[in-house]
């Protein structure tokens, strides 16, 4: 279908209790939607997404710059998906968490 | 006969033959496998994790359809869990690359994640170490191919003591056989306790050491009201408690059509039941039995439950649930009533450590002398008016300047709210605890100032009398029916009266149908009690014409003591609904 695109990003926590299970659990049910391969850095450390143990180890707190980076034939939605949970601070409607 | 005693989570007295689960300590038989079988033991490796996924997923929609979505949610993070590929990917790397055993490379790997998240001294995160090792007990079960039987073939009723018990054990118990559970550890905030609460069995946890003198098998009274566990008990508690339960069982038949009817007297007066609640689950307890909203929801277990304070998004979270739960039915927050009974670890500091400490900095005066923390808890309050029927209610207000003071700091943050254009009830009510000599006294003056009034005669009876009822050498004095206690009771309900302001009796006392008649007869048309008494609450009302409630209560106003006005009382009940007596105050 599409081309190969990587695509990077810098992404905010919002959430006043950092990356905690909530949101946790919507990033990696999202990020499962996707081929991609979607990582987020922080602090030299590097989780994938779609591994709730890795964001957990990822312990990024409130405030904390992440870089994103998408890499795979869906990189641009995956990017605009993730990017979003952040943006919106994780406050999806219900349909969203199930 | 020993006795053991615990955090009481789920109420509820049962007694039975007792079925011990030690600490489940999986011996891990091999750590090593031979170089030509890591194919075999990586493919075990993976049968192991299907199995446990379908398990899961058969928990969530059993759990889901049991109890409620919410309830499944905890199991859809514990799928997550064992379908996450970094777990994944570091067993099969240790099997593969050292030669280790599936069994201990599970162990080892999922170890080390709890063991870092518990390092970090996040509370969300450190308690998802339980659900780690729930997750380490499903696989190392599936490839030792051990499992607890004990609970899956049971034939006959068992009282269940154990360790500890895993969400989902306690999610799958089989509640036709297992009368009730009690545990060595846990904390009031598990997910343990909380899908206790959930299937309504009596349940204990954090009784401590208890599982070395017991072989099983030895008859164990549970008593999920007070949070004791009896071994051996002797033979007049047996009898006690048995006949007890014959009468409850027989009259927990009949309450259950109570659930559907409203609470009115035979002359046709409406009386408000609602419900007292401490954890969001239990607003459905409070809906099932036909309460008319949550009359005191305490908030104190979001305080309890960690070592960090909790966040506006806690506290919000956790007020949306339970407004939403209830639609257009009132709920009314009170904000934080930390007493010297439950102290969190995070406030310790704070709190002084004097001689009288239940004379001293708790509740209200703790909230204003830590004003970021108490507008935390007002703003997610405020914010979640706007979702259904709020109201505000301050604890232990015991002079007008703390009432101000605390409603002035209500309007500080309300300006705030406004200024960040987030949304809330601008006329929320704001009412108060009666809890205090000092608001009684002064009850008209109040009444000018508050929404409304809710008594809370624990602490009232406890200050008027001067007497700590946990200490046995004085609780005798601490006695609801007190002729001081009705006067006091009936003073407020006079000034309220004067300046058209709503009462509710929300302590204990309004639990025990016994004093339903006298309040009814004093004026009082609002009652908040814990869920379980809801029922038989009604039945009281609904065999009882306000006539005959006045008469009552004028004949208890006669009485000078406090053993003739509850004697007097008791013998009315027995008249009124007879099957009602005997199964009240155990």
């Amino acid at each position: 279908m599409e081309a190969e695109g990587v695509v990077c990003r810098q992404v905010r926590v919002i959430p006043e209790d950092g990356l905690h299970l909530r949101p946790l659990q919507l990033l990696v049910r999202r990020a499962l939607t996707f081929s991609s391969t979607i990582t987020l850095t922080f602090d030299g450390r590097r989780a994938d997404v779609k591994s709730a143990f890795d964001l957990m180890l990822l312990a990024a707190p409130t405030g904390a710059i992440l870089n994103l980076e998408t890499s795979g034939s869906d990189a641009a939605a995956a990017a605009d998906a993730i990017s979003e949970l952040f943006e919106t601070g994780f406050s999806i409607s219900g349909s969203e968490i199930r | 006969m020993k006795v053991y005693t615990g955090i009481a989570v789920s109420p509820g007295v049962v007694s039975g033959p007792v079925l011990v689960l030690g600490s489940e300590n999986f011996r891990i038989p091999r750590k090593y496998v031979s170089r030509d079988a890591i194919d075999d033991e990586v493919h075990r490796f993976h049968a192991a994790l299907e199995h446990v996924c379908r398990d899961i997923k058969s928990n969530e929609q059993l759990v889901s359809a049991q109890l409620g979505a919410q309830y499944g949610a905890i199991f859809s993070a514990h799928l997550q869990m064992a379908q996450d590929p970094r777990l994944i990917r570091e067993v099969e790397a240790l099997i593969r690359e050292q030669t280790r055993s599936p069994e201990f490379s599970v162990s080892r790997v999922l170890r080390s994640y709890a063991e870092q998240l518990e390092k970090m001294g996040d509370r969300y995160l450190s308690e998802r170490s339980a659900d780690i090792f729930d997750l380490e007990k499903r696989l190392l079960r599936q490839l030792l191919g051990e499992s607890r039987e004990e609970l899956r073939n049971l034939t006959e009723p068992v009282i269940v003591l154990a360790h500890d018990l895993t969400p989902s054990e306690t999610a799958t118990l089989d509640t036709r056989f297992v009368l009730g559970f009690a545990t060595e550890v846990g904390g009031r905030t598990s997910h343990t306790a909380i899908l206790a609460g959930a299937l309504e069995i009596p349940a204990i946890v954090g009784l401590g050491r208890c599982l070395a003198g017991v072989s099983g098998g030895e008859t164990v009274i549970l008593d999920g009201d007070n949070g004791r566990v009896i071994i051996d008990p002797d033979s007049e508690t047996v009898a006690r408690v048995q006949h007890m339960q014959i009468r409850s069982e027989k009259i927990r038949k009949r309450l259950g059509l109570m659930e559907a009817l409203p609470a009115e007297t035979l002359d046709g007066q409406r009386v408000t039941i609602c419900g007292n609640i401490e954890f969001p689950e239990e607003v459905r307890h409070c809906i099932k039995r036909g309460a008319d909203g949550v009359g005191l929801y305490r908030t104190e277990f979001l305080f309890l439950s960690g070592n960090r304070e909790p966040s506006e998004s806690d506290h919000y979270e956790a007020y949306c649930r339970v407004v939403e739960a209830c639609g257009d039915l009132p709920v009314v927050i009170r904000t934080l009533d930390i007493g010297a009974d439950k102290v969190p670890k995070l406030l310790e500091s704070q709190f002084s450590k004097s001689q009288n400490p239940m004379l001293g900095l708790r509740s209200i005066r703790l909230s204003l002398l830590n004003t970021p923390m108490f507008k935390r808890q007002l703003r997610a309050i405020l914010r979640a008016s706007v979702h259904g029927n709020v109201r505000v209610m301050f604890p232990l207000i015991s002079t007008l300047l703390e009432f101000r003071q605390a409603k002035m700091i209500l309007m500080d943050v309300m300006e705030d709210l406004e200024d960040e254009g987030i949304p809330f009830q601008r006329n929320i009510p704001i009412g108060m605890m009666v809890e205090v000599p000092s608001a009684v006294i002064l009850a008209e003056e109040f009444a000018r100032e508050v929404d409304f009034f809710s008594i809370g005669t624990n602490d009232l009876i406890q200050y008027t009398l001067a007497c700590d009822r946990s200490d046995p050498a004085v609780a005798n004095l601490y006695r609801s029916g007190d002729p001081s206690i009705l006067r006091l009771i009936q003073m407020v309900l006079r000034a309220a009266e004067k300046y058209g302001k709503p009462v509710t009796v929300c302590g204990q006392m309004s639990s025990e149908p016994r004093f339903i008649p006298l309040l009814l007869g004093m004026g009082l048309r609002s009652l908040s009690a814990t869920p379980q008494a809801i029922p038989r609450l009604k039945e009281v009302v609904r065999n009882l014409s306000i006539s005959e409630a006045v008469r009552i209560s004028q004949h208890a106003f006669s009485l000078d003591l406090a053993r003739d006005v509850e004697h007097y009382l008791q013998g009315e009940l027995s008249r009124i609904c007879p099957d009602l007596v005997d199964t009240v105050g155990f």
